[in-house]
């Protein structure tokens, strides 16, 4: 285990190297919560009379709020270096370590998820939750026991997302140039994580995707944790839910690694 | 001028070529792009067929607003892509190449790359655009097609300046400041609703400070054949176009300043 401890942790000290980048992020995020709170007021506004959503316009607020604190948790972005070390052969070096090559990468994934969130989300949630004026500011969620099982959700959803970087990886060993798995995840992340809509909002068809993808599991899910919309005897299936899939995509990435760098060629030189 | 514009056309072609040769690497970008920005879309027809309406205004006349802000940052995106990279051009001191030719050098900026990727995300736009009009109660005249394309052409021409005052700013700072990206990719955001949804301060500083506000709300209510719910005189729909070519004037203004101004490191 120590190996990857020590991998996790380098990588989330250079993470947080970017800090002033990470300031300007936090500003346009701020910027993007406040205008996409001012479209759902608005629609939430146009509600006929009688009719209600199925979420809450307060705890879309929340909803907004924590997706803009937490959006690095969504799978949309590759591991450029390990795609630099297929074509300009360093590959050979990472085999020659002398750890699990799946292990050493899914730490480097996990750590540049968890490194990019612990530099915007604090001070986010701070402006969110102190600074924000009163029906638009973020609130608690409705209970203690909420919130733990929205820190674990939220601890999954991270273990979720670096599998299926770690996947994407693992598919640019095969195939060098893997454009066409990125159009894949980052279309998917970007639709069906919850970045755009919660689930309940969506039409059926799209909210039955984010239900058996993987997607819903990286965000989705532990949103909806925090803000009440799943209940706290509903979370069990949510959290079993992630659990499986953080099995599958470890298990199937793991396997797809070894049987193609049984057949990866170094050209010597 | 006519000189301009051949060079201009050359080195355009030059970049076409450059990037059909990952012919396949250009083609799924581009198509990431429509996945992108075509469910982007989705989300907002998601929400249009659960809430009915927003605040009195249909998906089709959203779609208006929508296709025009689109529209013009896909273009502007497209020709602006060498302004995109001027940070880098300051640190390794390959601008003070570009000041040895005999061309101005945000001329060459412009011309150093056309990103054809970026078509995808102009067709969703237009596409969008096709479908706002077709879905309107009325039909449009040429008087509302010439007012949608001088929005998007406004639109574009703000979008390029504040690029252009983006690469500015690099002379003072090195760095490219991200949080531009507040009036840029944000103006695109907030300019793709009505402009009635947002809080009065948001409203004035994106029609009088950064007029995106100003070159797609204005007209687009004169195709909508809509007055302005906030009751801004109809004519403005006709002039507010004019604010965009004026404030890449007044960019390019200061970026020549910036320039004349600029001392290399000269290592």
């Amino acid at each position: 285990m120590r190996p990857y401890l020590a991998t996790f942790g380098a990588a989330l000290r250079s993470a947080l190297q970017y800090r002033a980048a990470a300031l300007a992020g936090v500003t346009t995020q701020l910027f993007w919560a406040a205008l996409r709170i001012a479209v759902f007021v608005a629609f939430y506004g146009s509600l006929a009379e009688g009719r209600r959503a199925p979420i809450s316009l307060e705890q879309m607020i929340d909803y907004v709020w924590l997706g803009q604190a937490l959006f690095a948790i969504v799978p949309a972005q590759r591991d450029r270096a390990v795609e630099a070390m297929m074509r300009d052969g360093t590959i050979a070096y990472e085999l020659t370590r002398p750890v699990d090559l799946y292990g050493y990468w899914y730490a480097r994934a996990l750590s540049n998820r968890f490194g990019a969130t612990l530099l915007r989300a604090p001070l986010l949630l701070v402006v969110a939750f102190l600074i924000a004026p009163a029906p638009y500011a973020l609130r608690a969620p409705p209970s203690t026991a909420a919130f733990v099982l929205f820190v674990v959700a939220l601890a999954f959803a991270f273990l979720v997302s670096a599998a299926l970087v770690t996947l994407l990886s693992v598919v640019a060993v095969y195939s060098l140039r893997n454009q066409g798995a990125l159009l894949l995840l980052s279309t998917g992340a970007w639709l069906l994580s919850g970045l755009l809509l919660p689930a309940p909002l969506m039409p059926e068809a799209i909210a039955l995707l984010m239900k058996w993808l993987p997607f819903g599991a990286t965000m989705d899910l532990p949103l909806r944790l925090y803000v009440g919309q799943i209940g706290v005897s509903e979370a069990w299936p949510v959290l079993c839910q992630q659990l499986a899939w953080i099995a599958g995509l470890t298990l199937a990435g793991r396997a797809l690694l070894l049987r193609s760098l049984a057949r990866v060629v170094v050209q010597g030189g | 001028m006519s000189r301009a514009l051949t060079l201009y056309f050359t080195l355009v072609r030059q970049s076409f070529r450059a990037q059909l040769e990952y012919r396949a690497d250009s083609i799924l970008l581009a198509l990431s792009y429509v996945a992108l920005s075509a469910s982007e879309f989705f989300a907002l027809w998601a929400m249009f067929s659960r809430f009915g309406s927003l605040k009195g205004w249909t998906l089709a006349e959203v779609a208006i607003f929508y296709g025009i802000v689109e529209a013009g940052i896909a273009l502007a995106d497209a020709v602006s892509r060498g302004l995109d990279h001027f940070a880098e051009h300051l640190k390794s001191g390959n601008f003070d190449r570009l000041l040895l030719r005999p061309v101005d050098p945000l001329f060459l900026l412009l011309a150093e790359e056309v990103t054809v990727k970026r078509a995808g995300r102009l067709a969703q736009a237009l596409a969008v655009l096709v479908y706002g009009c077709s879905a309107l109660d009325h039909t449009l005249g040429l008087r509302e097609f010439a007012l949608l394309g001088a929005a998007v052409f406004a639109a574009s021409t703000i979008f390029v300046g504040l690029w252009i005052f983006q690469a500015s700013l690099c002379f003072f700072t090195t760095e490219s400041l991200e949080v531009m990206n507040i009036l840029t990719y944000g103006g695109a955001q907030l300019g793709q609703y009505p402009l009635t949804i947002f809080p009065a301060s948001l409203r004035r500083f994106f029609v009088g400070v950064v007029p995106i506000g100003l070159v797609v709300y204005y007209p687009g209510l004169a195709v909508l054949h809509r007055d302005d719910p906030l009751g801004a005189p109809a004519w403005l729909g006709s002039v507010a176009p004019l604010a965009g070519p004026l404030f890449l004037v007044f960019a390019v203004a200061v970026f020549k300043l910036c320039v004349r101004r600029y001392q290399s490191t000269g290592s």
